[in-house]
């Protein structure tokens, strides 16, 4: 018997270290095999120095320029060249060889130091060149200081943010974060918990570990807490302080407290309560504590997302039979059907400028994908492929989705840009991962 | 689960094992759990005829099944449906919950509704059956919960239930 414990003991060990590497393995692997997406880019190491402390010595820490990298390259809207063992190394744009460059086939080059400042304090200076520009002017000179180590990682997500918004004119977003769910299934009882994490998937902790399965989350604008949906004996809406895990509960009327949903200003929750008889939009002021019901009927609504704007609200409802996207205005009360292709629409977000509508459809196959609906021409383009997609979340600055997929057994997150042409996995050391949700921007560095 | 079955077995004089229905939930508020509580069959509640044997077997069943995208009860449901609102009608100290569910396809909230509607249609069944609204507490885990982790219309058809367990007011 004991023999048999260990033996299963030693084969879950194997398959746990199996299935780590196999989730870790594609962080830099591009699924859609789109190699050549993007604008082509060759990010060189830091240099170090040690400036005026001639007794600091290199410290072991994070590669600034991989992460850059990673964060390009995972974005979907770089080339990463690779530079390992090139024989040249500028510190900067009076030694950049231009022709090499070109020939190399970059269009910009990033080059950086680290000078140490003493008392384990560092400043890091980067340009991000030009190649083509043919001047000697870098499109980014900076210098970050009193640094240390420890913040180098968040560092190389702000450079990064810096190089996307200079060459596509667009905010970057790896400085933010996301949260996601996980599942552990054991034999005596199920652990689910909350995590948040980079939006690279790193430094991921756990705010909130519970028996019961835990749904719906979703950031507030400022970024400081996150609304979820617990599934105890009753269901309730319920809110957590990122930083200190303070947990509030806002709703735990009978039936369904679901589908939290920020106003984007922050003053207000939406959600889906079934209090009154089949699950209808609520409006929630978080100061008055007012619950202001907006749609009715005896139909299925759920899934409730505010249009940037905060004068409407996009959600799911089955009232023509099946599951589309409708839209309320909160004013009037006036709902008006948005999507029409396809017998399955769900789950809806909108672009930060409002004009396209993200959410899971149904295929004619009968597979559930993400797509992408223009609400100007209300054509519908599916961004993903496999059978078993949910869940999109839209990065705040809405060129890239994050969702749920199913690899066999497996859930996991894929990130796809909203174009569809780039597709990746997260690397999260997790089996059972689901329901991603994309930070806003947060204000730091 | 056997003992149980055993106690409650020998207030009624013996039945087969095999008309004991499949896997009920395991709660401490399991009525069966007290051998005292018989069962007193009323003549004429159902308005069919049921023997003793059958309605053992029914009130050990505790999960009715759901086609795809529907909450429709069928006749053989409504059967099992009858025998637990006689039972919650002679217990009056008994509540019940209700946990709607579905399979694994499509949107998680949206399938929180309709797992919602599954457990509501049995409450409203009861209820019409006479058991009071109070006394039926309904929740749906949607797609959360499933008891076949599987792909495929076998795991599915599992899964989409509602699950009813007794339990102390």
């Amino acid at each position: 018997m004991l023999r048999i414990k260990l033996f299963r003991l030693i084969i879950s060990a194997f398959i746990m270290c199996y299935v780590q590497l196999v989730v870790a393995a594609p962080l830099n692997i591009d699924i859609t095999g789109g190699k050549n997406v993007g604008i082509p880019i060759a990010v060189l190491p830091f240099e170090y120095a040690t400036g005026s402390d001639p007794f600091a010595r290199a410290v072991e820490t994070d590669d600034i320029a991989a992460i850059i990298r990673n964060d390009l390259y995972n974005s979907g809207h770089f080339y990463t060249l690779d530079v390992q063992g090139i024989d040249t190394n500028p510190a900067d744009i009076k030694q950049v060889d231009f022709g090499y460059w070109k020939n190399f086939g970059a269009a910009n080059l990033v080059v950086g130091r680290i000078v140490s400042r003493g008392g384990g304090l560092y400043d890091v200076y980067f340009e991000l060149i030009d190649i083509y520009k043919g001047n000697m002017e870098p499109l980014l000179n900076v210098r970050v200081s009193d640094k240390y180590p420890e913040q180098f990682r968040a560092l190389a997500h702000y450079i990064s943010d810096l190089i996307f918004e200079k060459l596509t004119g667009v905010r970057g977003f790896f400085s933010t974060r996301i949260a996601y769910i996980t599942i552990e299934r054991g034999k005596e009882q199920t652990i689910n918990s909350l995590y948040v994490a980079d939006a690279d998937g790193y430094n991921s902790k756990a705010i909130l570990t519970v028996p019961y399965p835990i749904m719906s989350p979703r950031w507030s604008p400022n970024g400081k807490y996150i609304a979820y949906v617990a599934l105890g004996k009753q269901s309730s809406i319920n809110v957590i302080n990122v930083t200190n895990g303070k947990r509030d509960q806002l709703t735990k009327y009978p039936g369904i407290n679901g589908a939290p949903a920020w106003s984007p200003d922050g003053s207000k929750l939406a959600m889906v309560l079934s209090k009154d008889g089949a699950p209808k939009i609520y409006v929630l002021d978080l100061e008055t504590k007012e619950l202001r019901r907006v749609t009715s009927g005896g139909a299925i609504d759920t899934e409730p997302f505010w249009d940037p704007n905060g004068q409407s609200i996009v959600f799911t409802s089955n009232r023509g039979g099946k599951p589309q996207i409708y839209r309320v205005i909160l004013q009037s009360g006036a709902v008006e059907r948005i999507t029409y292709t396809g017998d399955y629409n769900a789950t809806p977000s909108l672009t930060p400028d409002g004009k396209r509508l993200i959410m899971l459809h149904q295929s004619e196959k009968g597979a559930y994908n993400i797509a992408v609906q223009d609400l100007n021409n209300g054509k519908v383009k599916s961004i993903t492929s496999a059978n078993l997609d949910e869940s999109p979340t839209l990065a705040p600055n809405g060129m890239m989705v994050l969702y749920g997929l199913r690899d066999g057994d497996q859930s996991l997150l894929g990130a796809v840009t909203l174009d569809g042409k780039f597709r990746m996995r997260l690397p999260l050391q997790a089996e059972n991962v689901k329901e991603p949700a994309w930070s806003p921007f947060l204000l730091k560095n | 689960m056997s003992f149980r079955k055993i106690v409650t077995l020998a207030v009624l004089g013996g039945v087969t094992l095999g008309l004991i229905g499949c896997g009920g939930s395991k709660g401490a508020n399991d009525p069966f759990a007290d051998s005292s509580e018989g069962i007193k069959p009323v003549s004429g509640f159902y308005g069919e005829h049921m023997s003793s044997e059958e309605e053992l077997g029914l009130l050990n069943k505790k999960i009715v099944y759901f086609a795809y995208d529907s909450n429709n009860l069928t006749q053989a449901d409504m059967r099992l449906l009858n025998v637990h609102a006689k039972y919650l009608l002679d217990h009056p100290k008994l509540d019940m919950r209700i946990a709607g569910h579905t399979d694994e396809r499509g949107s998680r909230e949206y399938n929180i509704a309709l797992g919602q509607r599954r457990a509501d249609a049995v409450a409203r069944y009861l209820e019409s059956k006479g058991v009071p609204a109070n006394r039926l507490h309904t929740i749906s885990y949607g797609k959360e919960q499933p008891v076949d982790l599987g792909s495929g219309e076998q795991a599915w058809a599992q899964n989409r239930r509602a699950v009813l367990e007794y339990e102390d007011k």
